[in-house]
C-alpha cells in the first residue's frame, strides 16, 4: 500500500522531514525551461551522490517519457548526476532514499506547455511516474512528493518558470503529482506480471500478460508488434 | 605629382585619420548568446557562441559587456536564432562590478520574476554560460561570482547551489568591500 506525503517548506528541510518519516522514494516535480522554444527533451536530475536505483529510476521515467511524448533524453541517457554544474544537487542529495527531480517537458515550448496545462497531458504524465513508482518501489511504502518551487518559506511567491500561453510551472507539477497520489492510492502494492497494453490517451484497448523476459518487436512495415521465435 | 593623385593621398589620409578616431572612440567587445542553429548538440543548453559588439569608448569592459548582454539579442539577431534569457526587460539588470584577484563580482538587481525560468536545468546552463563566456573573453577574468542586491546567498538559493569553494562560500563581504569597478583587462 503507498502512501503519499506532500512535503512543504524549503528544499533542506522537506528532505530532513522525509528522511524522519522514513519515505520509501522521494519525488520533486518541476519543468524545463530554455530562452528557445523549440527545446524539447526529457531529463531527471538525481543528486551527486545517488543510488544505482535512483539513476535506473530516473533513467527509466526519462525513456518513458520520451516516448510517451514523442521526444528525446538529454544528459547521461536521461539523467543529470548532481544537476548542472552542482544546480539542483541540493534538492536532492540530503534525502536518505531514492530521490529524483523530475524535469519531462518544457514549460517554453509552446507545444508542450499545452501538454502540461491540459487533463489528458497531465494524466499522461502521472501515469508515467506512477508506473515508474510502482516498478522500482513494488512493495509500497511512504513516498514522499515535493512541489518544485512552491511553498518554499524562503522564497513564498516563487512559482516556476512561466508556461508559454498562460500558467505557471509550479502549480502544473502540483496538479501532476496530485494525480499521481491519486492514481498511487487505487494501485495494489502486490508485484504486478508483466503486461502487454494498448492504449488510446486514457482507454485501455488490449491488454495481455507476456513472459518478463520476451522481447517485443515493432514491425512498422507490417504493422505488428511481435514477439521473435 | 599629379593633382589627381594628390586628391588620392588627401582622401587616404583622412580616412585613416578617421577610423583611428572612431576606433580611439569606440571599444569592441563580445557577448555570448545561444544559437540553435550552430550547437551541434541542441540539448547542450551550454553552447554559446559570439556576437560583436562596439559601444563608446569606455575603460570599464566588463560593465559594458554585462550591459549589453543583459539587454538581449536584437530583433535581427533573433531572427537569425540568437537567443538568450536577457531581453530589453532585464537591460538593467546589472548593479555593478568589481574585479578583484581574477575573480568578477557581478551584483544584480532582483530581477528573478523577469528571469523565472533560469532556475531550471537548462535555463540555469544558458543563464551561467552567457554571463561566464562574456566575462571571461577578458584575461583577468578566471572565475564569476554573482549576487542579488549584494548578497551571494540570495543568487545561489535562488540557482539552488550550495555555497561552496566556487562561489567564495557565499560571501557578501566580498560586494561590499571597495574594489576596482569593472577594471578587466580585454
Amino acid at each position: 500500500m503507498y502512501k503519499i506525503k506532500f512535503y512543504k517548506g524549503d528544499y533542506l528541510q522537506r528532505q530532513q522531514q522525509a528522511n524522519a518519516d522514513k519515505a520509501v522514494a522521494y519525488v520533486e516535480h518541476h519543468f524545463n525551461s530554455s530562452a528557445s522554444e523549440q527545446a524539447n527533451y526529457a531529463v531527471v536530475v538525481v543528486g551527486s551522490n545517488a543510488s544505482q536505483t535512483s539513476r535506473n529510476w530516473g533513467r527509466w521515467y526519462a525513456r518513458a517519457i520520451a516516448e510517451q511524448f514523442g521526444t528525446k533524453v538529454a544528459g547521461d541517457e536521461g539523467i543529470l548526476v548532481g544537476g548542472w554544474n552542482g544546480r539542483g544537487d541540493g534538492n536532492l542529495k540530503h534525502t536518505q532514499m531514492p530521490a529524483l527531480l523530475l524535469e519531462p517537458l518544457f514549460a517554453s515550448n509552446p507545444q508542450q506547455a499545452e501538454i502540461i496545462r491540459s487533463a489528458s497531458g497531465q494524466a499522461a504524465l502521472a501515469r508515467v511516474l506512477a508506473e515508474s513508482i510502482r516498478r522500482f518501489f513494488p512493495k509500497g511504502g511512504l513516498i514522499a512528493f515535493s512541489v518544485g518551487h512552491k511553498y518554499k518559506t524562503s522564497a513564498p511567491n516563487d512559482r516556476g518558470a512561466a508556461l508559454a500561453g498562460g500558467g505557471t510551472e509550479a502549480d502544473h507539477a502540483e496538479k501532476v503529482l496530485e494525480h499521481t497520489a491519486a492514481l498511487l492510492a487505487e494501485a495494489s502494492p502486490t508485484p504486478q506480471p508483466r503486461m502487454l497494453r494498448v492504449m488510446q490517451g486514457d482507454q485501455l484497448l488490449f491488454e495481455k500478460q507476456v513472459d518478463e523476459d520476451a522481447v517485443l518487436v515493432w514491425s512498422s512495415d507490417r504493422n505488428l508488434l511481435f514477439i521473435p521465435d | 605629382m599629379s593633382w589627381r593623385l594628390r586628391l588620392g593621398a588627401l582622401w587616404l589620409g583622412l580616412a585613416l585619420a578617421g577610423a583611428a578616431l572612431a576606433q580611439r572612440d569606440s571599444t569592441h567587445l563580445l557577448v555570448y548568446f545561444s544559437n540553435a542553429r550552430l550547437a551541434t548538440d541542441p540539448a547542450d543548453c551550454a553552447a554559446v557562441f559570439a556576437r560583436d559588439r562596439d559601444v563608446p569608448h569606455t575603460g570599464a569592459v566588463a560593465t559594458a559587456a554585462l550591459q549589453q548582454l543583459f539587454a538581449g539579442p536584437t530583433p535581427a539577431e533573433k531572427a537569425m536564432g540568437w537567443r538568450s534569457p536577457f531581453s530589453a526587460s532585464t537591460a538593467g539588470l546589472l548593479k555593478s562590478v568589481r574585479v578583484r584577484d581574477g575573480t568578477a563580482y557581478v551584483d544584480l538587481h532582483d530581477l528573478r520574476g523577469e528571469l523565472a525560468g533560469a532556475t531550471s536545468s537548462c535555463g540555469a546552463a544558458e543563464f551561467q554560460s552567457q554571463v561566464q563566456r562574456t566575462l571571461r573573453q577578458f584575461a583577468s577574468i578566471q572565475r564569476v561570482v554573482l549576487a542579488i542586491d549584494g548578497q551571494p546567498r540570495t543568487f545561489y538559493e535562488w540557482m539552488n547551489e550550495d555555497c561552496g569553494s566556487a562561489n567564495g562560500r557565499c560571501n557578501a563581504a566580498a560586494f561590499a568591500a571597495p574594489g576596482k569597478t569593472s577594471g578587466a583587462r580585454p
